[in-house]
């Protein structure tokens, strides 16, 4: 058995046992612990409903919260509001007014299509719909009623004014129709209503705004729990209560244990208190296994941080992989080097390294911070520390890049594009599902994961402006327009095959769901237009690393031709020999899908449209559940790779031995790194054949159970694949 | 797609809301008698005005449906009232007014009629009337911001009836705006609307626009201004002086009765299509003698001082378009209790010249 039929052999041992990602079981019971919101979790001690006054305060909570929905349940069953009754057939008076986004940036863009209906209530209770209706693309509304039913004396003297917004999509006869959801109401007096036109105004709604703070395109949320465009299913925090407050237990005890008895835990106690990761599994059954080179290729191959491989510009036969970071704004508390990898591509299909080239500052003795280090498989224990700082670097760039910023802010771009925007078009049954909920974890990563106090800047070199300027330029490297996955480079690119496998089932999946809907796609374009345009304006600039900008052959455009530079890899990256839209003189990152609000027969804006929505759906589940759920594989164990290490204490710095402690994170930031490798692969919920919250298009569903045996020939399992960003 | 449910009043609910059209028209019309009619000794609105006596000749257009009251040749004396909505201040943007009476009798006469400068109301029935009432926040000369800002048809409406130093009163076309009965001598019923114009061929001045038409509730003098608060009624009095009379044409539009005819017909914030419905001569009115301050005040205008044939249009509700004209025909107490409040208490003091602008009361 040569090593990679053994490393194979091990890791299908331990990869099923050591599966992080968990499905709901058993549900919370009444008298268990429980976080107060996904919001509150923190690294430093999340907000836990513990102790027997606050539970049994909380259990009398929940059961005045169940007689409430009762009494609530029971006043809708008794006095329902039937949707489908308008009283009154005559139109001799309107409400009229303006309706635009509220923030300076936005007061005068208009809300288009958002649902409008006129309620009131007879003094009995009941509620009589009087009428309903639609913004127009220029956010004036005009809301026709009939006075005479409006002004019946059983009717109460307050009506409601209700904006409604699409909250998600139901299918019909294998169509899918808009579920409208209340977002804001607004009284008015029935007196008020004389005939004619009342005038609401210009009504300014905080709806899906983008923050100003920032050019990168993030929601504005006020206040996470109160007052944001979404909120979480309320399973999806039972769910996180459910899978991770034992975990939250280990780390709460670890920093209690620092705090006080410092003396008393080390790195291998922390470690041990966790449950067990791929590696550790591995390296218990053959010691050694995961720090192999064959691991190391394999990883960089199939693992989180799957990677592009270029070839070697100098040498055809090597392909490189880089992470190269020393621009950004970074502290010396921990080694930050840039770093190239060289691979061969062996007969059986895997990537070897056989060069790491490390420049930077990797001990305390280095003065120069460009000092230049190049190791071989000659090189012995350097060669394995070298290994360890590559993949340290590698989990790092695929945390920022892969991760957050692919992944992550990528998706919340299109998230809020999707939702300012998409009301009425059937595209919004393609795409929330896959949105939601993207913008409130990315809110509350700002808060823990990479604000000043956050724990990137704490556990690694980088600063909160070096993190945030990464993550605006790795998304000016993004753009959907002939996005494509990563093409294999052998047989044993497992991640490439599957991601390409999963790619053509969504792009048949979205054609089929375009086809289907392509009369209602039509009729509602201009929402495609306005989603469109709102992607393109907010969008970052264009970013080509400097790097790239020399060693490319672009053209005086700044545009890559086809026939030149063949040693680039193209695939799951921007197009660069595409042109790109300027607004206001800057090249933006995103390619605008159309440029007319009314579809226009001939164009090619449908293809465009499937390709859109083939690539967010691609990136926010595949993309998303591939580097997050691989996360507790390849960082869940703290020696093997921490997101950051330090310079150590021996002269060789960061090229001494994994056991020295000197060079691993210190004790908090160790458990702290369990802490979030846990939480983020852990806490699942929000799976496509799950359909947690049935508003999955059922197509999907069925093209992924068809396709389950060549999934799982690859290595996947389709019950974990996730909806959608959420964690 | 929603099934609308046809919704038809009771007879309960009718009988209520007539009950309701009375009630609010009583109630409405003695708050008025009581504290603008008594207490201040003021009309409704139209304050500030000049009256003049003089005489009308009935020489209608043959094809306005005959009605024995303008019959050709009639000739009536006549009292014509000119006035300025809300302000006594005549350099003031305001409504202009011209108020007609078929006799020369304080009260009493066989035909009445209000008119205002402007095609459309800034009101459509009652209850828009009570907004109007309760959204005035009248302070210092601006008015109405927000039953404009609620209301677009009233802006809009205020933009067509306001007018900025027009060069005099006689200048001015003024509509009835809300339509009236017209029912012939040979029995077919119909609707009337009346206006009054110059008897010169002139375009009407004083229309605003610009900075007036965008901001239609700020009604105040234009700075540095130098028009006097009596300015169009003392150039009325001076033109008559010099002219030794003033004359208008007299006009009225007329439409026939039809079943089933949309209830939008009476609304007055909507005007009759002109190419229709063509306003035709009813005759011409002359007025030859200004009324002194006194006896301006003392002239009053009622809805019950209309011939046969050609009086209101019956009212079910607070909402019908009609219902504007029922609340006139009410007023009438208020305007007794305001003559009664003249001689108990005195006339009110002439406008002076002073520099007391953009006010509400006289001094």
């Amino acid at each position: 058995m040569n090593a990679y039929e053994e490393i194979n052999r091990i890791y299908a041992d331990c990869h099923e046992d050591t599966k992080a990602i968990t499905h709901r079981t058993k549900g919370r019971t009444l008298f268990s612990k429980q976080f107060k919101s996904v919001h509150d979790l923190h690294h430093e001690g999340s907000k836990l409903v513990e102790g027997p006054v606050a539970i049994i305060a909380e259990v009398f909570y929940r059961v005045w919260v169940l007689i409430r929905d009762g009494y609530l349940k029971l006043k809708k069953a008794l006095l329902p509001r039937r949707d489908n009754l308008i009283y009154g057939t005559k139109s001799d008076g309107r409400v009229v007014g303006y309706l635009t986004f509220s923030r300076r940036d936005d007061h005068l863009i208009p809300l288009h299509h958002m649902r409008l209906e006129l309620w009131g209530r007879t003094k009995w209770g009941s509620w009589m719909k009087f009428s309903e209706g639609f913004t127009e693309p220029d956010g004036t509304f005009a809301l026709p009623f009939d006075m005479l039913a409006v002004h019946r004396y059983r009717v109460r003297s307050k009506l409601f004014f209700e904006l409604h917004h699409t909250g998600q999509y139901f299918f019909q006869n294998g169509k899918a129709k808009p579920q409208y959801e209340l977002y804001e109401r607004i009284v008015i007096k029935k007196s008020s209503l004389t005939g004619m036109d009342f005038s609401l105004g210009h009504l300014l709604l905080p709806y899906w705004e983008y923050r100003q703070d920032t050019h990168v395109p993030r929601v504005y949320i006020k206040d996470h729990d109160k007052e944001a465009p979404q909120r979480y299913k309320k399973g999806r925090v039972d769910a996180i209560s459910e899978q991770f407050i034992p975990i939250e237990l280990i780390t709460n005890k670890h920093l209690r244990l620092i705090r006080e008895h410092p003396d008393q835990i080390d790195i291998p106690k922390i470690q041990l208190a966790y449950p067990e990761n791929l590696t550790m599994c591995m390296e218990k059954l053959v010691p050694g296994i995961t720090r192999t080179d064959a691991w190391f290729g394999i990883r960089l191959m199939n693992g989180m941080y799957a990677s592009n491989f270029d070839r070697d510009p100098e040498n055809p036969d090597l392909y490189w992989v880089h992470y190269h970071w020393s621009t950004y704004e970074h502290t010396d508390d921990y080694i930050f080097p840039d770093v190239s990898i060289r691979l061969k591509l062996l007969d059986n299909g895997y990537m070897t390294p056989v060069e790491i080239t490390l420049r930077g500052k990797i001990s305390k003795a280095d003065t120069d911070p460009k000092v230049v280090r190049k190791l071989t498989p000659a090189d012995g224990p350097r060669w394995e520390a070298a290994k360890r700082i590559a993949r340290v670097s590698g989990g790092l760039a695929t945390e920022f890049d892969k991760h957050f910023s692919e992944t992550h802010a990528n998706t919340e771009q299109y998230a809020i594009a999707t939702y300012r925007n998409v009301r009425r078009n059937p595209i919004g049954a393609l795409l929330f599902p896959h949105l939601k909920e993207v913008i409130l974890i990315n809110h509350t990563a700002d808060k823990i994961l990479l604000s000043d106090t956050g724990y990137i800047p704490r556990s690694t070199a980088i600063t909160a402006r070096g993190a945030a300027q990464r993550v605006a330029d790795v998304l000016g490297t993004l753009d959907w327009k002939n996005w494509k996955p990563l093409t294999p480079v052998s047989d044993q690119h497992s991640y490439a095959r599957v991601a390409n496998l999963y790619w053509d089932m969504l792009y048949k999946y979205t054609g089929e769901f375009i086809a289907t809907h392509v009369d209602e796609i039509k009729e509602e374009w201009h929402e495609i237009f306005r989603f469109s345009q709102d992607l393109v304006n907010h969008s970052v600039p264009r970013f080509l690393c400097a790097w790239l900008c020399r060693a490319l052959e672009l053209d005086e455009n700044g545009l890559l031709a086809a026939d030149k530079s063949s040693w680039f890899d193209r695939s799951n990256r921007m197009d660069l020999s595409i042109s790109r839209p300027e607004v206001d003189g800057v090249e933006k990152a995103i390619s605008s899908l159309t440029e007319n609000s009314e579809f226009i027969e001939g164009k090619d804006d449908l293809s465009q449209l499937q390709q859109l929505c083939t690539y967010i759906i691609w990136q926010t589940t595949f993309g998303h559940y591939w580097s997050n759920s691989k996360q507790y594989d390849d960082i869940g164990e703290i020696r093997y790779n921490s997101l950051g290490i330090r310079f150590g204490d021996s002269e060789l710095g960061a090229l001494g031995p994994e056991e020295d402690d000197s060079i691993s994170p210190d004790l908090k930031i160790a458990t702290q790194m369990m802490w979030w490798s846990n939480m983020l692969s852990r806490t699942g919920y929000g799976f496509i054949m799950s359909d947690e919250d049935k508003d999955i298009p059922p197509h999907l569903i069925e093209k992924l159970k068809a396709q389950e045996e060549i999934f799982a020939a690859l290595d996947i399992n389709i019950y974990d694949l996730q909806s959608r960003t959420n964690i | 797609m929603a099934q609308h449910i046809a919704i038809s009043r009771s007879a309960a609910g009718k009988v209520a809301d007539r009950i309701a059209l009375w009630f609010i028209a009583r109630m409405f019309i003695l708050v008025i008698a009581l504290t603008m009619g008594i207490k201040q000794r003021q009309r409704m609105s139209h304050n500030n005005g000049i009256a003049a006596r003089g005489k009308f000749i009935a020489n209608p257009d043959p094809s306005v449906p005959r009605h024995a009251f303008f019959a050709t040749g009639k000739v009536y004396p006549c009292r014509v009232r000119h006035g300025s909505a809300t302000f006594y201040d005549d350099a003031m943007q305001c409504i202009r007014s011209c108020s007609i009476k078929m006799s020369d009798n304080d009260w009493d006469s066989p035909f009445d009629l209000e008119l205002n400068t402007g095609k459309i109301s800034l009101f459509w029935n009652v209850a828009s009337f009570v907004q109007l009432a309760k959204l005035r926040q009248q302070q210092w000369g601006v008015e109405y911001q927000n039953y404009y800002k609620e209301y677009p048809v009233g802006k809009e409406a205020a933009i067509d009836n306001l007018r900025r130093n027009p060069t005099s009163f006689s200048h001015l076309t003024n509509h009835n705006q809300t339509p009236l009965l017209w029912n012939s001598d040979d029995g077919v019923k119909g609707y009337a609307k009346y206006r009054i114009i110059p008897i010169e061929d002139i375009s009407e001045p004083g229309i605003i626009s610009g900075r007036d038409a965008l901001e239609p509730q700020n009604q105040r003098v234009i700075p540095g201004e130098t028009r006097t608060r009596n300015y169009l009624k003392e150039e009325y009095a001076d033109r008559m002086r010099e002219k030794g009379s003033v004359k208008y044409r007299f006009q009225v539009q007329t439409r026939a009765a039809e079943t089933g005819e949309d209830p939008i017909i009476f609304n007055s914030s909507k005007s009759w299509d002109e190419d229709q419905f063509p306003f035709k001569d009813l005759g011409v009115i002359e007025m030859q003698e200004v009324l002194n301050w006194d006896d301006s005040n003392m002239t009053t205008f009622s809805f019950q001082n209309l011939p046969k044939g050609l009086g209101i249009i019956p009212a079910t509700s607070i909402y019908d378009f009609n219902s504007l004209n029922y609340m006139r025909l009410k007023a009438d107490f208020a305007k007794r209790a305001r003559r009664w409040a003249y001689k108990v208490f005195g006339m009110p003091v002439e406008i002076p010249d002073s520099d007391n602008r953009n006010s509400s009361t006289i001094v």
